[in-house]
C-alpha cells in the first residue's frame, strides 16, 4: 500500500512539475523587416552585438526594445504599437527558444571576416518563417564539418535531433515494412537511431513496464504499423505459431501465463479444458506432443511452474510420457550435464 | 575523487538544463477478456521528462530522462488491483573524455548486438577509442513489470565495434544473463550494417548460443533504393525459437528448434503522395511450410491527412488468416483531426468457434491550445472472444518544451 501511495505521489508530483514548467507562447510577434534594415545599411552587429563574442547559443542575441527605440522612438510616443507588434493586446518580447545547435559565433565571425551572409544566406521577414541559413549546406562548405557529417558525429553540432520532423529516405530508409526490418539495422546502428529517437520512443513498444499497448495510446494513428492493432487478441495464437521467437523477443513466458490466468483460460483457474479432443492421443492430429514441439510458448503460458510443471509428472525419467526431447537433442547433450543443471534435475533425479 | 563532487557538479549543470516532456491522462474502458459482460474502466496518468544541459569541461551533454505512470481502476479490475504503476525509464547520462565516452546509469533500454533491446536497471558505457573503433559495456538487472525483480537476476555483456560513418558499422558482442540464479543465456553475436554505395544498405545479425553450441538467430537483409520511386528489399532469416526462451525455463528443452524465412519487399511511389507496397515471405516451420504476404497503398495529403488500404495473408500448417484494413486520417481544420480504422480478418480454422473478426474505430482529436490536445475514440466490433466488443478511449495530452513549429517531430 505504501509503495502504491509513494508511486502515485511521485507520478502526481512529476505531472504537476511538467505543467508548471510549461510555457505557453503568446500570439505576439515582432514585425522586423530585415531587408529594409539591410537597405538602410544597418550593420548586423548593431542589433546583434552580443553574437560577436558568443561561444554558445545560450545568450540573448535579439535586441531589446531600447535598441529599436534608438531609431523608432517616435512610433512608440505616437502609440503606434502595431508598427512592431503583431498582437498589440499581448505585446511581448522575443520568445526565448532553447538552442538546438552548438554554435560558437565568436570563432566563426573571424573566419568569415564579419560577413554574416556567408552562413546567413537569407533573413527572416515579418510573417515569413524561412530558415536563415542553407542548413547543412552552409556548414559543410567547410571541410571540417563535412568530415564530421561523414563520421556521423552529429552531436558535434546538434543538441538534440529528436525534434526534427524529417524522415530518412536515403541513408536509412523507413519506407515499407520497416517495423519488421528495424531490428537488424538497430542492433548495429543504435547510435544512428539515437540521433532522432530517444529511449522513450523505443520504450513505447520495448518496455515490459509499459502503461498500455502503443496501439491504445496512439489509437488515432491508424497509418502507423503496429503489431497488436485492433483485434490482435483473436488471432494472436496464429501469429505466435507463425513466429514464436517474435513474441519471445519482448514477452517472457510469465507474461502469457499472467494474462491467461486472469482470463481464466489457465490450468487450475478454470474447470473448462481449453484443449481439443485427441490432446492425449498420439497420432490424433491434435496430440499435445506435436503442438508443444511447434509452439511451446503456448504451453508455457499456462503450465510454466518450473519443477512443478505438469509436464514433469509424465515426462520425468521413468514416467509414462516418455522422452520429450526433440530429435538430435541427445547428440548435443549427455547425461552428465543433468547432474549439474537445475532444469534437467526436475526429470533426471 | 569522492562521489559528492560529480553529484554537485551534475546538479549545478542541471540548474541550467532545458526540459521537454509531456503529461498524459488517459481513460480506457475495454471489455474483460473471455468475459464480455464486464468492462475494465481505468484512468491512467503518465508523464515523461527529458532534461538536458551542455555541461562543463569534463562532463558534457548531460541528460536526465524519466517516464512513468500510475493507474486507478474504477470498479472491478482485470488484474485484481485497484491501483498500479511503474517506471519505464529513469536514467542519468553524460559524456566524458571530450565526448569520447558516454556513461548512463539507471533504468534504461540497453540495445546493440547480442543484447537485442533489453530493459535493464543498470549501467552502460559506450566509447569511441580512435578511428571509429570503440567498445560498449552493459551490466544490470533485467526489469520485470511492477518491480517484481527476483533474486538472482543479472545481465552483463560487451560489444566491440567499428563505426564508419552514419550508416556503416560492424560489431562483435557477448551477453551473459542469469534468471533466478540459473543461466538464462550466454550468447555471442556478430552484427553489421554497411552502405557500400549510397542507395544500398546491407545489414545482418548472427547470434550464437554458447550454451547450446548452435545458432540462435541469423538475419541478412539488403535494401536497394533503385531511384526516388522504387525501393527493393530482400531478406533471409533463421531462428531457433527455443533459444528465445530463458535457458532456465524447463520449456526450453521442449520447443521447436528451427524456423526459416526468406522473402522480398517492394515499395513503389507511383506519385509523390501515393505509396504502393507489397511483400512475400516463405516460412519453414516445424510441421510444414507456409507464407506471409501482403500489399498496402497509402495516400498522403499535403495537409497531413492520410488514407490507406491493406491486405495481408498468413498461412501456416495449423491455421492462417486473411486480413483487410482501410484507414483514414483527415484534418478538418489545422486543430481538428478525425480518423477511421476498419479492420477485418477471416481465419482458416475456427478459434473459439468463430472464424471472423470485424472491428471499427473512430477517433476525434482537438488541439485546443498550443500545447494541449484532447482525443476521444470509440471502437466497436465482433471478434472470436467477444460477441460484441466496445472500447472507449479518452486522452488529454499536455506537452512542453517542444520548439514551436515542430509539433513533436518523431515524438
Amino acid at each position: 500500500m505504501r509503495r502504491t501511495l509513494l508511486l502515485a505521489g511521485a507520478v502526481l508530483a512529476c505531472a504537476t512539475a511538467a505543467t508548471i514548467l510549461g510555457t505557453a507562447p503568446t500570439g505576439d510577434e515582432i514585425l522586423f523587416p530585415h531587408e529594409r534594415h539591410k537597405k538602410a545599411e544597418v550593420d548586423c552587429l548593431v542589433c546583434h552585438e552580443p553574437v560577436y563574442d558568443a561561444k554558445t547559443l545560450e545568450g540573448e542575441f535579439l535586441p531589446k526594445e531600447s535598441k529599436c527605440l534608438e531609431c523608432h522612438k517616435q512610433k512608440k510616443v505616437d502609440g503606434q504599437c502595431n508598427f512592431c507588434h503583431l498582437d498589440v493586446q499581448h505585446a511581448a518580447t522575443w520568445p526565448k527558444r532553447a538552442p538546438r545547435l552548438k554554435m560558437d559565433h565568436s570563432a566563426h565571425i573571424e573566419r568569415v571576416k564579419e560577413d554574416c551572409s556567408v552562413c546567413h544566406s537569407r533573413l527572416s521577414e515579418p510573417r515569413q518563417y524561412a530558415p536563415i541559413t542553407d542548413g547543412h549546406a552552409a556548414c559543410m562548405k567547410c571541410h571540417e564539418h563535412a568530415q564530421q557529417y561523414a563520421d556521423a558525429r552529429c552531436d558535434t553540432c546538434h543538441v538534440d535531433l529528436s525534434s526534427y520532423p524529417l524522415m530518412p529516405v536515403s541513408e536509412v530508409s523507413h519506407q515499407g515494412d520497416f517495423l519488421r526490418r528495424h531490428a537488424s539495422v538497430a542492433r548495429s546502428s543504435q547510435q544512428s537511431c539515437a540521433s532522432c529517437h530517444d529511449q522513450n520512443f523505443c520504450l513505447d513498444c520495448h518496455a515490459k513496464t509499459t502503461m498500455v499497448p502503443i496501439e491504445t495510446k496512439l489509437v488515432d494513428r491508424p497509418d502507423r504499423r503496429f503489431i497488436h492493432r485492433q483485434d490482435f487478441l483473436g488471432r494472436h495464437s496464429v501469429d505466435a505459431r507463425g513466429d514464436p521467437a517474435s513474441c519471445q523477443r519482448c514477452h517472457s513466458t510469465s507474461f502469457c501465463e499472467t494474462c491467461h490466468e486472469r482470463s481464466h483460460v489457465s490450468a487450475g483457474t478454470s474447470s473448462l479444458n481449453p484443449h481439443p479432443p485427441g490432446w492425449g492421443l498420439p497420432g490424433s492430429g491434435a496430440f499435445h506432443g506435436d503442438a508443444a514441439r511447434r509452439n511451446i510458448q503456448s504451453c508455457a503460458s499456462c503450465h510454466d511452474q518450473g519443477d512443478a510443471s505438469n509436464c514433469v509428472s509424465c515426462h520425468r525419467v521413468g514416467g509414462i510420457g516418455g522422452d520429450p526431447h526433440p530429435a538430435g537433442f541427445r547428440s548435443r547433450h549427455n547425461l552428465s550435464e543433468a547432474q549439474s543443471d537445475g532444469r534437467c534435475a526436475a526429470c533426471h533425479r | 575523487m569522492s562521489v559528492r563532487k560529480p553529484l554537485v557538479l551534475a546538479l549545478l549543470a542541471a540548474a541550467s538544463a532545458r526540459a521537454g516532456g509531456d503529461s498524459t491522462t488517459l481513460f480506457d474502458s475495454r471489455p474483460f477478456v473471455r468475459d464480455g459482460g464486464h468492462q475494465d474502466n481505468s484512468i491512467y496518468e503518465a508523464f515523461s521528462l527529458n532534461a538536458r544541459a551542455e555541461g562543463n569541461d569534463w562532463l558534457q551533454d548531460i541528460r536526465v530522462v524519466a517516464r512513468g505512470w500510475g493507474r486507478l481502476t474504477l470498479g472491478t479490475s482485470f488484474d485484481e488491483h485497484t491501483t498500479a504503476g511503474d517506471v519505464d525509464s529513469l536514467f542519468f547520462e553524460g559524456r566524458v573524455l571530450q565526448r569520447h565516452l558516454l556513461l548512463r546509469a539507471g533504468r534504461q533500454l540497453m540495445t546493440g548486438g547480442a543484447m537485442r533491446a533489453t530493459q535493464v536497471d543498470g549501467i552502460t558505457a559506450d566509447g569511441v577509442i580512435a578511428y571509429g573503433v570503440g567498445v560498449q559495456g552493459w551490466a544490470g538487472v533485467p526489469v520485470q513489470p511492477r518491480f517484481a525483480q527476483a533474486g538472482g537476476d543479472f545481465i552483463t555483456g560487451g560489444r566491440a565495434f567499428w563505426r564508419q560513418g552514419f550508416d556503416s558499422e560492424v560489431g562483435v558482442s557477448y551477453v551473459y544473463a542469469l534468471r533466478k540464479g540459473y543461466l538464462a543465456r550466454s550468447d555471442l553475436g556478430v552484427d553489421g550494417s554497411w552502405t557500400p554505395v549510397r542507395p544500398v544498405t546491407v545489414s545482418g545479425v548472427l547470434q550464437w548460443s554458447l550454451e547450446e553450441g548452435r545458432l540462435a538467430e541469423g538475419r541478412l537483409q539488403a535494401l536497394w533504393q533503385v531511384d526516388k520511386k522504387l525501393q527493393l528489399v530482400g531478406d533471409v532469416s533463421r531462428t531457433a525459437p527455443d533459444l528465445f526462451i530463458d535457458r532456465s525455463s524447463i520449456f526450453a528443452v521442449f520447443s521447436e528448434e528451427l524456423r526459416n524465412e526468406a522473402g522480398a519487399e517492394v515499395v513503389y511511389r507511383l506519385l509523390q503522395p501515393l505509396s504502393l507496397e507489397a511483400d512475400f515471405h516463405w516460412l519453414r516451420v516445424e510441421g510444414g511450410h507456409g507464407y506471409r504476404t501482403g500489399a498496402r497503398a497509402t495516400y498522403r495529403t499535403p495537409s497531413g491527412g492520410s488514407y490507406g488500404a491493406e491486405l495481408r495473408l498468413l498461412d501456416e500448417p495449423d491455421n492462417g488468416y486473411t486480413l483487410a484494413r482501410v484507414f483514414g486520417i483527415r484534418k478538418l481544420r489545422h486543430d481538428i483531426t478525425i480518423t477511421l480504422d476498419l479492420d477485418a480478418y477471416w481465419l482458416q480454422q475456427q478459434i473459439n468457434a468463430t472464424k471472423h473478426s470485424f472491428v471499427g474505430t473512430v477517433t476525434g482529436g482537438w488541439a485546443f491550445l498550443p500545447n494541449w490536445e484532447a482525443m476521444i475514440a470509440t471502437s466497436l466490433g465482433t471478434t472470436p472472444y467477444f460477441e460484441r466488443r466496445t472500447e472507449v478511449i479518452a486522452r488529454l495530452v499536455y506537452r512542453f518544451g517542444i520548439p514551436a513549429g515542430l509539433p513533436g517531430g518523431f515524438r
